[in-house]
């Protein structure tokens, strides 16, 4: 099976190792980016198989670069997951009413990050 | 394979090691950013600074290790948020230095983390339902169109046909499911039997006769015609739906699972192609250390398991599996090369259900693992199960959302949890008895479990109480959805025995996980709101308002 290319997000370290370390060895390809902005740019030669967006960054936020990556021809039909330490039921809404395909609540559990990440693919 | 994946337990280790270590001086940067926020620093610059830390930790404690950590920064965080530029408030100054103070304590007790927690769902998939075909052969006009009314409305597909020649016609161009076919058509007498025996649907499409005609006859020659099934008129459409449930055998049973673990991949992956040939679903586990993670997402009905592996021994990995009460009565089959009854009988004696020797034959193992796969569920289910609705019980049904829970929030997933309540119900069993009362409780039951998606547990949380976890859906999703439902409900019409109409709607109160992350919580809130409902003038679903409405 070839390996799962992933556009990461995220601007906070802490997850960006975390990530980096349950990805690694279990077929995966990450690109990390820090922002919202470093990302666009990065989408412009890596076309990913997911994305996964942090909801809140400084800069360009999640929804705001989710917006912009669906403008792109290459990002119209990829999934985008968005990772969130949101803290109520209702915000979720306004994200699954932005069009996201998944939504990743932190905190979360490294070890079945790789599993999760799949699962939402086959659907 | 396996000794790559125990390094990569420990190199977690060693990253939540490094997490801890940086904690303090984390924590002591929130406390220096509050301090000069509270000594009337008006930039905004540090404020920002300030919500900036505490919520990069919300975000990554739980990850770490520290979730009530984690927690209590979410919480911390919304309060920051609220804050802006307005005036900090004696209120907001002893929530902070509360938390501060409290982390220096918790900070020392280290990592809280509970790896231990079984889970319960599937992971949830696409809508989707049991689709069932049904072709109605009726010369009444009235009575087809309630049937097909009715049974459309618990998601079934019907096509009706007023005679013989126009159903063989159709049935030319396709295949249903099953056949429900009246006795007596303006072809003859027993037109209905020599329409089935003609067309030689069955055994492959079952075929229920209905007829007003309650003798001998008439039922010999459905009989003989292959009939699985003979409801007499006046047809009660809940029975006719419990037939067709049950002849087309589309009632929701999911295949056996069977986990494999044996540390040789390729005798694994043997295993598993000849048992899912005979129609399991198996999952492969090459390394023993991921047992209980697999055993809660996998749910398995049996555990086949390797005598001898490197790391450690079957009967070392059968005692860390009955060490969860979950566990407790899970079938655990042992396959080796252990020809000595000795090693066997002790192997055995921490709670194995039988020793497989290696080599096996294929039949031979079919047989060892689904008989005994079979018997455990059929004990589960007597023991899980309501009795006249087939859902799961109040216990059960608590039990399914604690570890929906727990695995939703290990995941980074959520969950709504609906409370539903049949209105006046008291009326239906007053007016027409309890027998006509469990019909609609039944009718109720069947609409939601053919109705939503098979990821959906609902269980019978009491008398005309029902209880409903939907996966990866928010309130608002899920209120949809139920409204949906409450329609439909609204207009089927139930029959007494007096053959006297008449409909009944429910009320349902919904709550999310992320608002109440705890089961007891979620389950007080969803009831709360079910009184709301209740209170509102029932018929309806009720999820919390949203601050700005």
């Amino acid at each position: 099976m070839p390996d799962i290319k992933i556009l990461y997000v995220e601007d906070d370290a802490d997850i960006r190792t975390l990530a980096e370390f349950a990805l690694e060895d279990e077929g995966f390809v990450v690109e990390f980016c820090v922002d919202g902005e470093k990302a666009l740019h990065k989408a412009e030669t890596f076309i990913p198989d997911v994305v996964i967006l942090d909801v809140m960054m400084p800069g360009m936020d999640g929804p705001t670069t989710f917006k912009r990556l669906r403008e792109m021809e290459a990002f119209k039909k990829i999934p985008i997951i968005f990772m969130t330490a949101k803290t109520k039921d209702a915000e979720l809404d306004d994200l699954r009413a932005l069009g996201a395909d998944e939504i990743i609540l932190k905190p979360f559990d490294p070890m079945l990050l790789p599993d999760n990440i799949r699962k939402i693919l086959e659907r | 394979m396996s000794s790559h994946k125990q390094t990569k337990a420990e190199r977690f280790a060693q990253l939540k090691q490094q997490f801890v270590l940086q904690l303090a001086d984390r924590l002591q940067d929130i406390r220096t950013a509050w301090d000069l926020v509270l000594k009337g620093d008006v930039e905004l610059r540090n404020r920002y600074e300030l919500v900036r830390l505490v919520h990069s930790l919300a975000g990554s404690c739980g990850s770490f290790g520290f979730p009530q950590l984690g927690k209590s920064c979410q919480k911390l965080e919304a309060v920051l948020l609220e804050l802006n530029d307005g005036a900090i408030t004696p209120t907001i100054e002893q929530l902070v230095t509360d938390f501060l103070k409290h982390h220096d304590s918790l900070l020392a007790q280290g990592p809280d983390i509970d790896h231990s927690n079984p889970s319960y769902t599937e992971p949830p998939n696409k809508r989707e339902h049991l689709d069932v075909h049904v072709f109605l052969l009726e010369d009444d006009k009235l009575l087809s169109d309630e049937v097909e009314n009715q049974m459309r409305l618990f998601g079934y597909r019907v096509s009706s046909f007023e005679s013989a020649e126009a159903a063989a016609k159709a049935l030319a161009l396709a295949t249903p499911d099953v056949l429900v076919t009246d006795v007596l058509l303006p072809e003859g007498e027993l037109a209905g039997p020599s329409f089935a025996d003609k067309v030689g649907l069955s055994p492959t499409v079952p075929t229920i006769f209905i007829s007003s005609r309650n003798d001998w006859s008439a039922r010999i020659a459905a009989v003989r015609a292959g009939g699985s099934a003979y409801l007499s008129k006046p047809l009660d459409i809940s029975d006719l739906m419990e037939q067709v449930d049950r002849v087309t055998g589309r009632v929701r049973r999911r295949e056996n699972h069977i986990l494999i673990v044996d540390d040789t991949e390729i005798l694994a992956q043997h295993y598993a192609a000849v048992l899912e040939h005979a129609g399991m679903k198996t999952e492969v586990l090459t390394n023993p250390a991921n047992i209980l993670y697999k055993l809660a997402s996998f749910q398995p009905d049996l555990v086949l398991l390797d005598q001898y592996m490197p790391e450690c021994n079957g009967t070392e990995v059968a005692k860390v599996i009955r060490q969860c009460p979950t566990y407790l009565d899970i079938p655990i089959v042992y396959l080796s090369t252990e020809t000595a009854v000795r090693q066997q009988l002790k192997a055995m004696e921490v709670g194995a259900d039988d020793f497989l020797e290696k080599p096996i034959s294929d039949d031979h193992l079919v047989a060892a693992v689904s008989i005994r796969a079979r018997r455990f569920r059929d004990i589960k289910a007597l023991m899980s199960r309501d009795s006249l609705t087939g859902l799961l019980n109040h216990i059960s049904l608590k039990d399914a959302l604690k570890r929906s829970l727990a695995d939703e929030q290990r995941r980074g997933g959520f969950l709504s949890f609906a409370m539903l309540d049949i209105d006046h119900f008291k009326q239906v069993n007053d007016r027409f008895g309890h027998p006509v009362g469990d019909r609609v409780i039944r009718s109720l039951s069947r609409l939601l479990t053919r109705r939503l998606r098979v990821s959906d547990v609902v269980g019978r949380y009491g008398g005309e109480e029902f209880g409903v976890i939907f996966p990866n859906t928010t309130p608002t999703a899920a209120k949809r959805v139920l409204t949906e439902l409450l329609r439909d409900f609204g207009v089927i019409s139930h029959a007494s025995h007096a053959e006297e109409e008449f409909k009944v709607t429910f009320s349902a109160g919904l709550a999310g996980s992320v608002d109440h992350p705890d089961s007891e919580a979620l389950i007080r809130s969803a009831d709360e709101l079910l009184y709301e409902a209740k209170a509102a003038g029932r018929n309806r679903v009720v999820i919390k308002h949203l601050d700005f409405e």
